[in-house]
């Protein structure tokens, strides 16, 4: 890379002003948005999704005998499961425990408020048929499985995955658009510098390619900054997100991701350059 | 060597040149002269690959320059040395720089690049003023900068479209004595001018068009 292509990229990125910094912070967003969707994600379908894992069915039951009882017709019946019974007050300190900061409201509450629960390990596959079996059990006044809200958990995420994913694109579109704008407008605020080039022996690509560096790294940059944030907030233990570590793959191409936008803005803006006859 | 055959371009429909056809040979001086509008600039446009003719062929150097194709352009005009009525020089470069332009485009070392400038500026004069920005000199200088720009590339052909036409007549003739100076050297120039007394001062071969014809192609400026 030689001292003009360096001298121009500079010029051309300070000459970029505040549409430049519009268009960092576009693809910043973008990328960080992008990058917190695929990992939520990523985190949903490991953690709560996945076909390995395997269903809960909650049973509430009218007491802590009569959850016992059927816990040992369904342990008889079905001698795989695991079945666990939590009386009132073991499900007062489950709350407490999942909500602490609540925890001494809750321990305010009466024992009898809360009810008798029969928690059920059971594979997907017999999910629904022991469910139906649990709810027709007398005594059981609700028997919920896992599939309750796994369903629209995935309808949920689904939706939130096509809105990222459109919210993003429409970022690095409107990124791609300001670096044809800014990119356009320096070509024609440099028409006559550009014909003395041309006319002093200045090749095309000495005239385009620091346009199409300066239109990348202006994209780049935010997407670099971007991936960087992702790496330490994935990463950093301190932050505690719970997130799962984007593999370094993803990065690399959601950093790529902005000076593609960038290149193509540059490439678009490039076209008000007329050519030579 | 320059072959111009049967040159003709026209602007929407209003002819600029019409049918001109000359040769200069390799080390000459040539004044192009004739009224404002006569094809002069015109000419020297296409000489430079700035524009294509309509009809005819021009042969520089060996190089058909009508069937250049876009990417030789650039390598064909390192070759040639323009310079211009308005200096074109970039604004926001010193003179340094505006004379190290290409060579910093071709890779040459930095400090060859400052080398053969300061020699081409030295020879200008102008070797106290490398670090001044065009603004800041005066329109003779920034002419010899624009000289000096044409001429670090050594080149076997200089154009000159009307390079003293924004200069008082004292700077004309020190700048003439340049390009006499650097034909002397070996270097073949076109030299355009409207300037009756600048040929008549430096007499040379001169060819003389007037509303886009070759009117005259003789020696020195009698009519």
């Amino acid at each position: 890379m030689n001292r003009h292509l360096l001298r121009e990229i500079a010029r051309q990125l300070g000459e970029s002003g505040g549409a430049g910094l519009v268009a960092v912070l576009m693809v910043l967003v973008a990328t960080v948005l992008a990058g917190t969707l695929l990992a939520v994600r990523a985190w949903i379908v490991a953690e709560l999704l996945s076909s390995d894992r395997e269903a809960t069915i909650t049973v509430t039951v009218e007491s802590p005998g009569t959850a016992t009882a059927l816990r040992g017709e369904l342990t008889s019946r079905f001698p795989g499961i695991a079945a666990t019974v939590m009386a009132p007050a073991a499900v007062r300190a489950e709350l407490a425990s999942w909500f602490p900061h609540i925890a001494g409201a809750l321990s305010a509450v009466s024992s009898d408020s809360y009810p008798t629960l029969l928690v059920v390990h059971v594979a997907r596959a017999d999910e629904e048929s022991l469910t139906a079996w649990l709810s027709q059990r007398p005594g059981v006044q609700l028997a919920v499985g896992s599939r309750f809200w796994r369903e629209p958990l995935q309808r949920v995420l689904a939706g939130a995955l096509a809105g990222g994913l459109a919210l993003t694109i429409t970022l690095l579109t409107g990124c791609g658009i300001v670096v044809l704008l800014v990119v356009r407008l320096m070509v024609l605020g440099h028409a006559d510098e550009i014909e003395i080039m041309r006319l002093i022996g200045a090749r095309e690509r000495d005239i385009r390619v620091p346009y199409l560096v300066s239109g990348a790294t202006l994209a780049g940059l935010g997407s670099g900054i971007g991936a960087l944030m992702l790496l330490i907030l994935s990463r950093v233990p301190a932050f505690g997100l719970p997130l799962f570590p984007l593999p370094m793959e993803t990065l690399l191409v959601l950093a790529a991701t902005g000076p593609l936008v960038g290149l193509a803005g540059a490439l678009l803006g490039l076209a008000a350059l007329p050519r030579e006859p | 060597m320059i072959i111009i055959e049967n040159l003709s371009k026209s602007y929407g429909g209003r002819p600029a040149l019409k049918g001109v056809s000359a040769q200069v040979e390799q080390g000459e001086f040539v004044f192009l002269t004739g009224p404002s509008g006569a094809g002069k600039s015109t000419l020297l446009r296409l000489l430079y690959r700035a524009e294509l003719p309509d009809e005819g062929r021009i042969v520089v150097g060996g190089t058909d320059v009508g069937s250049l194709r876009r990417s030789e352009i650039a390598f064909f005009r390192r070759r040639l040395g323009v310079v211009f009525q308005d200096f074109k020089l970039l604004r926001r470069r010193t003179v340094v720089e505006n004379v190290t332009f290409v060579l910093a485009l071709l890779n040459v070392p930095e400090r060859d690049q400052r080398k053969r400038a300061y020699q081409v500026l030295r020879q200008m004069g102008l070797q106290h003023r490398m670090t001044a920005f065009p603004d800041e000199l005066s329109g003779g200088e920034q002419q010899r900068v624009a000289v000096a720009r044409a001429l670090v590339l050594q080149p076997d052909v200089m154009l000159a479209d009307e390079p003293t036409g924004n200069l008082d007549p004292e700077r004309s003739h020190e700048l003439m004595e340049l390009f006499k100076t650097i034909n002397y050297q070996g270097t073949t120039v076109v030299f355009a001018t409207h300037d009756r007394s600048l040929i008549e001062a430096h007499p040379a071969r001169t060819l003389t068009l007037d509303r886009g014809r070759l009117a005259r192609d003789g020696w020195g400026g009698a009519a």
